[in-house]
């Protein structure tokens, strides 16, 4: 697929450059039909995360967070509750780890439901749809493609790390929990460090922006690893004001909520419209030259006015959050 | 006699260097330096160690495991003082890593935990282990023939596993996992850089550690089989979306 085509893709929101995203609507797709990939974004917080290494905004970044978590927040603010198995970072499973791991995957199947999972192709989220214990081959997709995968290769990509999640039960949640849920996450992930380590020096929320910032000035930009970043980012924030417009339909009956989503929408086109002007500066994958000091200037300022629209947004999603 | 003199002399020189500097010799890749630290904090370690897994060869694998990491990753320390508190991390780091698998009794138990202590054992040799700890099962009185049985295929399997090792795999191997000797008294036997002596115990590893899976998963497969679960299911893909391709 061209890179057009791919952008295509995400404006018409049928895909998102985050893979976790896809990955949990190709999961809760199969149990509801009312949920698209714009209120998995939204009410699974993907929709507002951004992550930077402040060292070099590394290829990482995107993906370093506490996954058991916040896939387990997420299936749930969407109805479900679920069931992880991960290893520790760059940890290949132990034969009984694995064992379990098929065996929630084929739990899952047989329920006729795909599982997520990790790596299976490219170090990006993507699922399991089906099995067979005969040529002891999962079936799984990825950001790579569609193909058959040995049950001895889960677990043993790219990264050498597994991760499974698996839908257990579908739980009810009313529209205004999912909603505040969706804002609690957002409005924590803006304002909270969510790493318990310093190192790697991963800055999430507001404070991402700063350290996106502080990789250009010092000249020391992973070209690779910017250009997903931007990608990333860019996408997730076009789906969060594609949520707003949606969420202010479905509550035009309450008029200081949808007039405040109407804002959040603006805000949120607007840190969309800062990164869209830099994202073709920098191409994914080749990744352009980051620093080359008139592209790093172009880029500082287009971050910094991206985050004070972000600041703003944030503002907006805390008086939502009191409305509710 | 003056052999002997030189020899002191050295060893209190040895002793008069402190940690920093030879952390810092080791940084450089002096393999006698980190031996030295290595001889320091050992005792140290293997008590961590040791306290964990209540087992003997396994605190002392652990310990071993340790010693390679802290070689592979010295050149990230920082100072001297904190090298016991990350060396005991590492330690701890290793115990955890196969204390959950089930604990010390689960079945990755090393054998040493499951023969008599004082049992004559050519350790060099992991055949002559093998067949020591069968016939050590064989003749134990026991009144739980099940865990004998276990015990008895666990060791047949180990012994099937170790055949996809090469010669020379599997003589590092056995130096790792049965003399329990350093790294560096093993870079000697076989003059290699204790770097190079990592890649050949972890390809060992790695390659017996996939012999085990595919054991295991024909296990698991025939397991399900006979339990009359489903054996084949592919849902639907089309509706399924790829996301943006890499």
């Amino acid at each position: 697929m061209t890179e057009k085509s791919q952008v295509l893709q995400c404006e018409n929101f049928q895909g998102s450059w985050t893979s976790a995203g896809n990955a949990i609507f190709n999961t809760v797709k199969f149990n509801k039909d009312d949920l698209n990939m714009v209120r998995v974004m939204g009410y699974t917080g993907h929709a507002f995360r951004i992550n930077i290494n402040a060292a070099d905004v590394d290829v990482a970044g995107p993906t370093a967070y506490d996954w058991e978590d916040i896939f387990a927040k997420g299936l749930e603010n969407l109805g479900f509750k679920s069931e992880t198995i991960r290893t520790l970072d760059f940890v290949a499973p132990t034969p009984d780890e694995l064992k379990r791991a098929i065996s929630m995957i084929q739990k899952s199947i047989d329920q006729g439901v795909p599982a997520i999972s990790w790596d299976l192709f490219v170090p990006e989220f993507g699922n399991i749809f089906g099995y067979d214990d005969e040529k002891k081959t999962l079936w799984a997709i990825d950001p790579q493609g569609d193909q058959e995968l040995p049950y001895e290769k889960l677990g043993r990509g790219q990264v050498n790390e597994l991760f499974v999640a698996i839908i257990t039960e579908e739980i009810e949640v009313d529209r205004e929990t999912m909603f505040k849920t969706a804002l609690d996450m957002a409005i924590n992930h803006a304002y909270h460090r969510e790493h318990k380590d310093d190192v790697p020096p991963y800055e999430n929320g507001l404070k991402g922006y700063d350290a996106w910032i502080e990789a250009f000035e010092k000249g020391e930009v992973s070209e690779f690893g910017n250009a997903y970043n931007i990608h990333v980012v860019h996408d997730a924030r076009n789906f969060a004001a594609q949520f707003f417009r949606e969420l202010k339909d479905e509550w035009q009956n309450y008029e200081k909520i949808s007039t405040l989503c109407d804002e959040a929408v603006a805000r949120y086109q607007e840190v969309t419209d800062h990164l869209r002007a830099i994202t073709n500066l920098y191409p994914f994958p080749q990744g352009g030259e980051p620093n080359k000091p008139e592209n790093a200037q172009f880029t500082i300022e287009q971050l910094k006015l991206a985050k004070q629209s972000e600041v703003e947004a944030v503002k907006v999603l805390e008086r939502i959050r009191e409305q509710i | 006699m003056l052999d002997d003199s030189r020899t002191k002399e050295k060893s209190i020189i040895v002793e008069m260097i402190h940690d920093e500097v030879l952390i810092e010799r080791a940084k450089q890749g002096d393999p006698e330096a980190f031996g030295e630290l290595v001889s320091r904090h050992r005792a140290k370690a293997y008590g961590w160690a040791r306290k964990m897994t209540q087992d003997t060869y396994m605190a002392e694998d652990i310990v071993q495991e340790a010693l390679l990491q802290a070689f592979l990753k010295i050149s990230t320390l920082i100072d001297a003082e904190k090298f016991m508190a990350w060396f005991h991390r590492i330690v701890q780091n290793q115990g955890h890593m196969k204390l959950r698998r089930g604990g010390p009794y689960a079945k990755e138990q090393l054998f040493s935990a499951f023969i008599p202590s004082n049992q004559e054992i050519d350790w060099s040799n992991i055949d002559h282990v093998l067949f020591k700890l069968n016939s050590s099962i064989e003749y134990r009185p026991t009144n739980n023939p099940v865990e004998q049985l276990i015990r008895k295929e666990t060791l047949q399997g180990v012994a099937i596993l170790l055949r996809c090792l090469t010669e020379r795999e599997r003589k590092i191997f056995e130096c790792f996992f049965i003399e329990q000797l350093t790294s560096k008294e093993i870079a000697e036997l076989f003059e290699m850089k204790v770097s190079n002596i990592y890649n050949v115990i972890s390809r060992s590893r790695n390659k017996l550690q996939r012999e085990r899976i595919k054991v295991e998963l024909g296990d698991y497969v025939k397991d399900r089989k006979r339990k009359g679960l489903p054996s084949k299911r592919i849902l639907d893909r089309s509706k399924l979306i790829k996301g943006v391709s890499l």
